[in-house]
């Protein structure tokens, strides 16, 4: 082999090692799943509705570098004003995320979030949550809602 | 009775449209379409116009047509013995909509329901397309199948086609026998449950008589607690392509006595049984390549413990399976049951350092046992070729009956089977899982499948589930689908996404 040859051969080897690197070589930190059913202590309220329970389901990757990928998908569950039954549906994109020392994780992203009253969901509304494996606290657009208790199905976070 | 809504799928519009529908029952040169409903109301295209058809049992209408006509059924649950003795095509509710993924609602099924066999295919090229097929409960001198075929009893060359069915509840799913003659077919079928008392109970196929020139392809086989395929009557010329047997019981494809034949693409993962790719005597000339027998017992198994028929195996091969986590062995060939060397080069044995085995100091893989030292196995592969690096995640919710259930998941495949996390809840029913995955089966830019088991406290010991990416949003245009235990639901996103990062 020529010494260009050679060179490139080596440049070629180091873009290989330094390249980006695959999805699944990422290294997370924690991955975390949820579906079941929690329950709002009283007081919950949410644009007016008042919330009673929630259903969950969501599924993420943490990596160290505090990003995330994955879904969250959350239906809040109450009544409005005039006390007739509302759902109001969060689908929330993570973006990023990070583990507590108490074993809990938190992450967070933007969500369409649909009252459920006819009127447009509405998109890009951040949101964060912070789950262990039998709670759910959500900030949703600036709204810190009640800590919900898992009452059915279950949390994991690995 | 109030009438349901109804459309026809649009492979039966086609199938009625290629034939020149005009009415009901009305026959041109060529054929005829002969509709059945139960309320004697409907036409080919619409099972719920009012326009009179005088069939309201599927064998009537068998007994009405013609050598080549199309018979096309409603949903209802049809109590008969249908033998078909001419040569037609039978279009059940769900001809077209392929029965491995499409939730099970029984009021949209032409369901075909008798204790001694609800059907029996007893002509050439019979067509059976898009219904659910059950209920076969007693013993000779009834059929004991749910579909039941035999040529060389009906004097005729087989080549049915059976497509796009749900058998279950059977004594066994189907006696599928056919001459070389016409090509016979077995695609997109979910054969479950087929564990009724009686002679070949637990078998999802079965063969008595013989099997020749068949393609068994993209069915899922589940439940069954003798075997998917027990095939063993003598056949030839079978490709067994892409079907998907469930675990957690001992679905496996089991053949003694076959010639000339191909075992590709086939996944399994958990099976209970002692082999999941099983050749028991009187083979040869058998290829199993590009399967994925994950988490048994052992992937392939060459034993025949009949001592009157040991030996008879002969040009066994295996490439590019992946094989991995299989507690006995990936591979065992019993003392004497393989003539010459048993080329098994090019598989990935659940380890780069290759299988273990005495030939191969250091291997961790799956073990290769074979006394006779007649197992070739170097080249090996140091990655499973279906292992796709990446990521799928997903969170929301789908429709079942009833209701509605949520799903949040992450699953990621990197040099290793693949791993992640499941949960599950349908609140309707109140069933709930907490699973770890243990295998990505399937990942390409919009599907996955991966399947895993489940914690104690779940309603099931595991589970499969296939899903669907179709871009943004996930509502409405992305797929989940579960299965575990004996349940299949879930469907398009009623709300949330799923992605597949690759």
């Amino acid at each position: 082999m020529t010494r260009l040859g050679f060179v490139l051969t080596a440049l070629l080897a180091v873009a290989g090692v330094m390249g980006p690197a695959p999805v699944a070589a990422q290294d997370d930190v924690a991955g975390v799943t949820g579906a079941g059913e929690g329950i709002f202590s009283t007081g919950a309220t949410f644009n007016g509705v008042t919330l009673r329970r929630l259903e969950l389901g969501h599924g993420l990757f943490i990596a160290r570098d505090g990003s995330a990928m994955g879904q969250f998908h959350a239906v809040l569950r109450g009544t409005s004003l005039l006390g007739q039954a509302r759902d109001v549906i969060v689908e929330g994109k993570v973006t990023g995320g990070s583990v507590a020392g108490n074993g809990g994780v938190t992450f967070s992203g933007t969500a369409t979030v649909n009252m459920g009253d006819g009127t447009p969901p509405v998109p890009g509304v951040p949101f964060a949550a912070t789950v262990s494996t039998n709670s759910l606290a959500l900030i949703l657009n600036a709204t810190a809602l009640p800590t919900a208790t898992v009452s059915a199905g279950s949390i994991t976070i690995e | 009775m109030k009438r349901r809504l109804f459309l026809l799928p649009a492979v039966r519009v086609l199938a009625v449209a290629s034939l020149g529908f005009v009415g009901v029952g009305v026959r041109d040169a060529a054929a005829a379409i002969l509709v059945v409903a139960q309320d004697g109301m409907a036409t080919a295209t619409n099972c719920n116009a009012t326009n009179p058809t005088p069939y309201t049992t599927i064998g009537a209408a068998v007994t009405a047509s013609g050598s080549g006509d199309t018979i096309v059924v409603c949903p209802g649950l049809y109590a008969e013995q249908v033998t078909i003795i001419k040569t037609l095509t039978l279009l059940g509710a769900k001809a077209g909509v392929d029965a491995r993924t499409r939730a099970f609602v029984p009021a949209d099924e032409s369901i075909i329901d008798h204790p001694c066999g609800p059907v029996q295919i007893e002509a050439d090229n019979v067509v059976l397309n898009g219904f659910t097929v059950q209920g076969s409960t007693l013993p000779d001198p009834c059929f004991l199948a749910g579909i039941w075929s035999n040529p060389d009893f009906s004097g005729t060359q087989g080549g049915h086609q059976i497509l796009n069915n749900i058998v279950q509840n059977n004594i066994s799913g189907i006696e599928l026998d056919s001459t070389c003659v016409n090509p016979t077919l077995v695609q997109f079928n979910l054969i479950q449950n087929n564990n009724n008392p009686g002679p070949g109970s637990g078998n999802g196929i079965q063969t008595n008589f013989s099997l020749c020139n068949a393609t068994i392809d993209s069915n899922k086989f589940s439940g069954h607690l003798s075997t998917s395929m027990l095939l063993v009557a003598g056949q030839s010329n079978l490709a067994i392509s892409n079907n998907e047997l469930v675990g957690g019981t001992p679905e496996r494809i089991f053949l003694a006595n076959t010639t000339a034949s191909s075992i590709t693409g086939n996944v399994s993962i958990g099976s209970t049984s002692s082999g999941t790719i099983r050749l028991f005597s009187g083979n040869s000339s058998v290829t199993i390549s590009g399967n994925s027998l994950l988490n048994g017992m052992r992937g392939i198994r060459v034993n025949d413990l009949d001592p009157l028929t040991a030996g008879g195996n002969s040009g066994i091969q295996a490439h590019f399976n992946c094989i991995q986590g299989n507690s006995l062995a990936g591979l065992e060939v019993a003392a004497g049951d393989h003539t010459g060397i048993l080329n098994a080069e090019n598989n990935w044995w659940g380890s780069a350092t290759g299988p273990t085995n005495p030939g191969n100091p250091g291997g961790t893989g799956d073990a290769i046992i074979a006394p006779d030292n007649n197992v070739d196995f170097i080249p090996f592969l140091t990655s499973c070729p279906a292992f796709t690096p990446g990521k799928v995640t997903g969170g929301g919710q789908v429709s079942v009956l009833g209701g509605k259930a949520s799903f949040g998941f992450n699953a990621k495949q990197g040099s290793g089977a693949g791993s992640g996390h499941l949960n599950y809840m349908n609140h309707v029913t109140g069933a709930h899982l907490d699973c770890t995955v243990t295998a990505i089966t399937e990942f390409t830019a919009t599907t996955a499948k991966f399947s895993g088991t489940c914690s104690p406290n779940s309603s099931a010991t595991n589970f499969m589930a296939s899903v669907e990416d179709h871009g943004e949003p996930g509502k409405g245009n992305d797929k989940f689908m579960i299965t575990y235990g004996l349940t299949t639901e879930g469907g398009t996103l009623i709300s949330g996404n799923i992605q597949i990062h690759k």
